[in-house]
């Protein structure tokens, strides 16, 4: 099965790890992730203005890129890894379907390029691996023994919020327990999974980071968790930063962090993807 | 302007047998003039009686001195050309920028790496982009400038060097961006990186250097320094040409 696939900055610059897992991940099940053939950032953060398009033009310029492209594949789907990507992308879309005149607006402002139809559909790899693999099918191709390994699942913002694009139900999301569960290892109810990691107050306000990171793992020491499961480039560079920024208040401890794609490449015996630390971390379980 | 007195007869009547030349409408900073059909901006500004010193270079379309702005009659958009290389239009109203104000940082290329950091610590603004894609629009050499900007974002030097590489500096993307960034300097930091710490080394540039240490072509070029006018001439006449 063929999807369109828009990697973002991110995946391809910091959290090069993140993709590299995932297309391996994408490839062990037959699914070809076709990245656009052009693209730009999606904007970063999804603007809540109501007056302007004007921070909607990144993001409608890539699904005009994917609307290029969708003959390569014979569906609509545009498949995004890192979360605020999705959460942008999918926010303008869910804007422009129930927006006409913006639309317009922006049609008529990007003349170069050929109208959005507002047909394309932004979906999260996450998703795919549920509706399109199916976790029955996960679980039959895992090859290693996890049942020791307590995860904790890291939402975040982006993915749950608002209900309108929420991958799953925002209040009570199990998507990642799902997966993690059918690696065969232990998933972690904790009552932070879907708060703020402090986002982009970490260049102009660290104390945010350090207060919420602390807020959101203070309760995974009790509950001996192994790892943090992430979906996010940002929740991940936060909750690893905050660690460090609360070093003396956690004593030193820390959790490792790792995306679920690396969690998922592990228990598949991907290891070649893996890079030293992560393999690290999971040195333990092999 | 014919100068009549220095025609013969013979020559005035000859010159009266040929179709006038069509001249066409432009407005110089709001002010009209007629100018013959066929000029390029730059020679029109000159047979309107301007003489420019700055806005005007190589006259070939490669030095990027001339950026200039027009309207056409009846048209909303503002269109951007090099003014030694686009010809006149009935209408067309028209200013020559004299010169594109920009930040030029000054860095030791050798303390740099090839990759977002150098460009952000000149160049921070890049990242207010937002995609709005002017830049591109407005590029007289049809680079996909916001593109090569979007490349930088994610760290990829490489292709922001390739895509850039017709850029001849004229600054009219930095003159429109929303996002105030100063294209032209920061793709000229992108290719030095790409030409210092990615490009692979050349082979043949490696050899010639060689060669030039082993002194190979001194006793040639002492020859040269003493030959003399007459023989620099005939030597200048029979030199290869590339075809």
């Amino acid at each position: 099965m063929k999807f369109l696939y828009f990697p973002g900055c991110s995946l391809k610059n910091y959290a090069k790890k993140y993709e590299d897992s995932a297309l391996a991940v994408a490839k062990h099940f037959g699914i070809e992730l076709i990245e656009l053939k052009r693209w730009n950032c999606c904007g970063v953060v999804y603007s809540l203005a109501s007056d302007s398009v004007f921070h909607c033009i990144g993001a409608v310029r890539d699904l005009i890129r994917a609307q290029e492209q969708v003959g390569e594949t014979g569906n609509d789907k545009l498949v995004t890894l890192c979360s605020m990507c999705y959460q942008v992308l999918a926010s303008v879309n869910h804007r422009l379907a129930n927006d006409p005149s913006a639309l317009e607006t922006l049609n008529r402002f990007m003349d170069e390029e050929e109208d959005y139809l507002g047909t394309i559909e932004v979906t999260h790899f996450l998703t795919v691996l549920r509706d399109y693999v199916g976790f029955d099918k996960i679980r039959e191709e895992v090859k290693r023994e996890l049942a020791d390994l307590r995860v904790a699942p890291y939402y975040g913002c982006m993915l749950v919020r608002p209900k309108e694009v929420a991958i799953d139900d925002p209040e009570e999301p199990v998507i990642l327990e799902q997966l993690i569960e059918s690696l065969g290892a232990y998933p972690i109810d904790y009552p932070f999974r879907t708060e703020c990691c402090g986002s982009y107050n970490v260049v102009v306000n660290k104390e945010v980071v350090k207060t919420r990171v602390l807020r959101i793992i203070s309760p995974l020491f009790r509950a001996r968790a192994d790892i943090i499961v992430t979906v996010c480039p940002l929740c991940t560079f936060n909750l690893e930063y905050g660690m460090k920024l609360a070093s003396r208040q956690l004593h030193g401890k820390k959790i490792p962090v790792v995306y679920f794609t690396e969690l998922l490449a592990f228990a598949l015996g991907l290891d070649n993807v893996l890079d030293k630390t992560t393999l690290e971390i999971f040195k333990k379980y092999m | 302007m014919k100068v009549m007195n220095k025609m013969t007869v013979a020559e005035v009547v000859e010159e009266e047998k040929k179709p006038p030349i069509k001249m066409v409408r432009i407005y110089i900073m709001g002010r009209e003039y007629l100018v013959p059909e066929g000029l390029t901006i730059l020679k029109a500004m000159e047979y309107a009686g301007y003489r420019l010193v700055r806005g005007v270079g190589c006259r070939a379309g490669f030095c990027g001195a001339c950026a200039t702005v027009y309207r056409l009659k009846d048209d909303y958009r503002l269109y951007t050309a090099l003014a030694c290389q686009t010809t006149v239009q009935d209408g067309m109203y028209l200013v020559q920028l004299p010169f594109v104000p920009a930040k030029k940082p000054r860095y030791d290329i050798e303390k740099l790496k090839p990759d977002l950091s150098a460009i952000l610590k000149f160049f921070p603004e890049v990242t207010r982009c937002v995609q709005c894609n002017t830049c591109t629009k407005v590029c007289p050499q049809e680079i996909q400038v916001m593109d090569a900007i979007q490349a930088i974002l994610r760290g990829d030097i490489e292709t922001a060097a390739h895509l850039t590489f017709d850029c001849v500096a004229c600054g009219i993307c930095s003159m429109r961006c929303p996002a105030e960034i100063v294209h032209y300097h920061v793709f000229q930091l992108v290719r030095r990186l790409y030409g210092k710490y990615i490009a692979k080394p050349s082979k043949h540039l490696r050899e010639r250097l060689k060669e030039i240490q082993e002194e190979k072509f001194k006793e040639e070029l002492d020859r040269l320094v003493v030959a003399g006018p007459t023989e620099w001439k005939k030597l200048y006449a029979a030199r290869e040409i590339e075809p």
